[in-house]
């Protein structure tokens, strides 16, 4: 069944969210962040006959980007990005259009959320000539244009005419003048917040008020933060985001928090910010002694507020993945995916390898159990999920339909070969841009309370591009059985906790289980494997981490050498097409930690590979019969990494 | 506005005042060019709005002494730079002001249609905004690898026997990670988990009996569809608010291009012939 992923999305608009457990039927959008009842979810416990009845378990994966920016933001636009936020939603929602760079396109199939996160500094204000208010239209001139404006066709553009002659003659008039600040006047902000609220359509598509705040210390060292609303904008709005410019701004972490606790503080709203990019901080992301922001040791009220806050880190995007480096963990044969390791955001200082302990999310899970010793909270206790930050409007990730990092990106037949970025000797090429992320988002419901509410548990998932469903669940008592059960989630959720989730109070003699299922996306590569990551602080309190193959496709067993042998690659570079005659469709086992020491505080995660399949790269040679420089690579694994499962000794 | 009725604004304002007069009197060793920055009290009031709204409170004595002092540098720098036209080509500024500009032409299309126009647009639309078809149905799963695929033989007796009651589905086939039963999924619901032809398939087969295999992206299945909603046209109060967001679409691409048509229509605009050599000759055999 060799196919092109090419055909198979022309011939197969299929299959973002699939379900786990059966049925899914409308249920309340009310949710509880972190409060799934075991009780409730086991089947015969449920006070009738239908075991789903009275169920109240995430079913069903929603997928998302949480991070695109739109012509809204200064560098989108300067690239020529002319899509806005209308079209960035359209687009999400399935629909097909024109990119900027002329060139038409569509998703294989929608998502099920966006969030619109265009930078928040430069956000401009502009006058709110027609919202039809009370003031401008007891004004002749204004009613005027309020009338023709209505009458729309020629007669709008004659208003908008006449606006714009009266503005350059000096003759507007002054009842229509605004201030920003005022009344008359309207942010970027509002327009984000207009157009969220405009293509929020609960149950089907969720469109979150959000932005970017871009802290880029000196001489730039990635600090970024996407800032993500629970709420609509009737609380949104009462607050602008916060910026990084002095004094109204600041770029330092600490004052973003407070600006955040303010917002909740006056509108009773729900805030979480999620950080990007730690490879490119060069040592800022996640600090382990000293905070760089002011010179001092990191202290607990530290700790505390950034696992307040961020709960959640973006952990595979365009600008390179940053789950684990080669550097830091030896023993991982494929920790070296899509990195970006030159140096900090702008490539003005170079990369030491000292910085890395301070970049990758699985130093920083293990940062985080050695600080919650010292400082009594982990303040790097975050969940994990993919995003694209696409500044052309385009949520694209997948390989065979990768529209770049921004405009100039797009597609054509010299984007992998030219430069994207130099500074000094130290560069970056176009091939390097990573088509990847996207977050999965187990949750009830396709509303944004019910989503906001599963990242703030951290039930959440990212993968590269592909959206393939992943389970993961932690607890003392899974058995085999559990895993060739119909339904696992049910034994999932009474048993254990999913990801996100906790584990403490070890019975004696025993070690954690885990119960791991995934099933490939349908349009997508065959499964190679599940992985655990297990990370831990020895008795000595240095860092530890192991790799574990838990699952695999194909039969195959480990080696001698206590590795299992590759799964093999199907991919012909040549037409850029695999072959799903590899791998497995669907992984379920349960797995348990045979190195517990239940003294030692740990993390757990899922890592899942899919079989190899074409990298962009790959597609751009076909389709523009270009050769791609030495070098360059042309496959490679996709893969899912959930969220953690903790274990923290009791006491 | 509340803020302005404040003692200390108003302390605030007179200071920034003549805080501003100051700096201009002393900057500068040249000759002063007697051109005027005013820093209206407005505009400081609404300076400070704007650190209110992002801090959620008023800022202190300092912090917009450093915000009108910041907001004087820009505009001293700014009028020299256009003064010296360095505004003219660059990018960000150009792209800036046309997104401005574009912004107005928006806003000349952002007004409220009436339930008439609205109706008239669904209806020449109605394929924009009928209700997906919906399925309810069992299924039972063999995948594709692993060698759990029963023979043609094997399918046709599975099939009987499941249909005759002597086979429990919920026994038969292999488990499946997205369930075996789904309950009023929409037909895109249906595509996303199964792919675009199971889809396609769930539509033709009958009702209330096992059918199959249907072949899936994850192998085959039989299939018992128990409910069918067909795709129908809901009553417009159900689609009005998605009616509304495209009528406006709609209109403000329309608005947009028209206010640019006029606009460029003011200009005679003289394109020089393209100096030879300069575009990239594309080579043979490339293939767009």
């Amino acid at each position: 069944m060799l196919k092109t992923k090419h055909i198979l999305v022309s011939t197969a608009l299929a299959g973002a969210s699939v379900l786990f457990a059966s049925p899914v039927t409308a249920q309340s959008t009310v949710t509880d962040i972190g409060t799934i009842d075991a009780e409730t979810v086991v089947p015969g416990k449920a006070p009738g006959y239908s075991p789903y009845a009275g169920r109240n378990f995430p079913s069903r994966v929603f997928w998302g980007d949480t991070h695109l920016h739109t012509s809204a933001s200064l560098d989108a636009g300067a690239f020529g990005t002319r899509l806005g936020f209308e079209d960035a939603y359209r687009f999400a929602r399935g629909e097909e259009l024109t990119a900027s760079g002329g060139e038409r396109v569509k998703l294989s199939r929608p998502l099920d959320f966006l969030v619109i996160s265009d930078h928040s500094d430069n956000m401009g204000f502009f006058p709110a000539l027609f919202a039809g208010d009370p003031k401008m239209l007891a004004d002749k001139t204004g009613r005027r244009w309020y009338d023709l404006v209505q009458k729309g066709g020629q007669d709008g553009v004659k208003a908008a005419l006449e606006i714009i002659d009266s503005f350059s003659r000096g003759q507007f008039p002054k009842a229509l003048e605004f201030l920003p600040g005022s009344d008359g006047f309207r942010s970027t902000w509002d327009q984000i917040i207009a157009a969220a609220e405009k293509y929020n359509e609960p149950g089907r598509f969720s469109a979150f008020i959000g932005y970017e705040w871009t802290s880029q210390v000196p001489p730039g060292n990635n600090l970024h933060r996407v800032v993500i609303y629970r709420d609509g904008g009737a609380q949104a709005k009462q607050t602008l985001p916060f910026t990084t410019y002095p004094p109204q701004g600041s770029t330092t972490p600490e004052d973003l928090w407070k600006h955040l606790q303010a917002y909740e503080d006056k509108t009773g709203g729900r805030v979480l910010a999620i950080a990007h990019n730690g490879n490119l901080s060069n040592g800022w992301m996640f600090p382990i002694e000293t905070n760089p922001s002011n010179g001092q040791p990191l202290s607990a009220e530290y700790a505390e507020t950034r696992a307040r806050w961020e709960p959640l880190y973006e952990v595979t995007q365009i600008k390179g993945d940053g789950e684990a480096h080669p550097y830091l963990s030896p023993n991982d044969e494929f920790a070296g995916y899509e990195l970006w390791d030159k140096g900090n955001l702008n490539l003005s200082e170079v990369k030491k390898p000292e910085m890395l302990v301070s970049e990758y999310a699985r130093a920083a899970l293990q940062t985080g159990l050695l600080l919650e010793g010292r400082l009594g909270t982990n303040p790097y206790k975050f969940g994990m999920i993919g995003a694209t930050d696409s500044h052309t409007s385009l949520a694209t990730a997948e390989e065979d339909n990768f529209f770049g990092k921004h405009t100039g990106a797009e597609p054509k037949a010299d984007r992998a070969s030219h430069e994207f970025m130099r500074n000094g000797d130290v560069f970056l090429m176009g091939w390097q841009m990573v088509s990847s992320g996207y977050a999965g988002v187990w949750a009830s419901d396709n509303t944004r309370e019910a989503i906001w509410d599963a990242m703030r548990r951290k039930e959440v998932y990212a993968t590269t591009g592909p959206r393939m469903l992943v389970r993961f669940f932690g607890g003392w008592e899974f058995t085999d059985a559990d895993a060739q059960s119909r339904t696992p989630a049910f034994a999932g959720y009474a048993k254990g906790v999913p990801m996100g989730g906790d584990l403490s109070d070890a019975p004696d003699g025993k070690a954690p289980t885990f119960l791991l299922a995934a099933l490939k996306d349908p349009l997508g590569g065959n499964l190679d494997r599940i992985q655990v990551v297990k990370g831990w602080i020895d008795a000595a309190g240095a860092r530890q981490e192991k790799v574990y193959d838990v699952a695999s496709s194909d039969g195959r067993v480990a080696g001698a050498d206590g590795k299992l042998p590759a799964v093999g690659n199907t991919v012909d570079v040549a037409t850029a097409t695999w072959a799903n005659t590899i791998g497995a469709s669907e992984l379920v086992k349960t797995w348990t930690d045979p190195d517990f020491d239940p003294a030692l505080r740990a993390f757990y995660y899922a890592r899942v590979l899919e079989i190899p399949t074409p990298r962009w790269t790959a597609y751009d040679a076909v389709r523009f019969s270009v050769k791609m420089p030495d070098g360059v690579p042309m496959f490679g694994q996709e893969r899912a990494y959930t969220s953690p499962i903790w274990y923290t000794p009791r006491g | 506005m509340k803020l302005l009725g404040e003692p200390l604004v108003h302390f605030l304002v007179i200071g920034g005042i003549l805080f501003g007069a100051y700096y201009l009197a002393d900057a500068g060793g040249g000759e002063p060019s007697g051109e005027e920055i005013i820093i209206s009290s407005g505009e400081i009031a609404s300076t400070a709005a704007i650190f209110n709204q992002t801090w959620q409170r008023a800022p202190t004595a300092e912090e917009l002494d450093s915000l009108l002092s910041e907001r004087i540098r820009d505009e001293v720098f700014y009028r020299q730079g256009v003064a010296m036209g360095l505004d003219r080509d660059d990018v960000v500024v150009r792209r800036r002001i046309r997104q401005k500009m574009e912004f107005v032409a928006d806003l000349t299309a952002d007004v409220a249609p009436t339930d008439a126009e609205l109706k008239a647009f669904v209806a020449e639309h109605p394929e924009w905004f009928r209700k997906e078809a919906r399925f309810s149905f069992d299924q039972v799963y063999f995948p594709a690898s692993g060698g759990a695929m029963p023979d043609a033989a094997a399918l046709a007796a599975l099939l009987r026997d499941l249909n005759s009651g002597a086979v429990d589905a919920s026994t038969a086939g292999s488990p499946f990670m997205a369930g075996a039963d789904f309950r009023d999924l929409t037909k895109s619901d249906v595509a996303r988990t199964f792919g675009e032809d199971f889809a396609a398939s769930l539509g033709k087969v009958a009702q209330g009996q096992w059918n199959g295999p249907v072949a899936s992206a994850y192998g085959s299945h039989m299939v018992r569809l128990t409910g069918r909603v067909e795709a129908r046209e809901p009553p417009f109060g159900q689609v009005r608010k998605a009616a509304e967001r495209e009528w406006l679409h709609i209109r403000k691409i329309a608005s947009n291009d028209a206010l640019y048509e006029q606009l460029r229509s003011r200009y005679v605009i003289k394109v020089e012939a393209v100096p030879a050599g300069i575009v990239e000759e594309r080579q043979a055999g490339v293939t767009p």
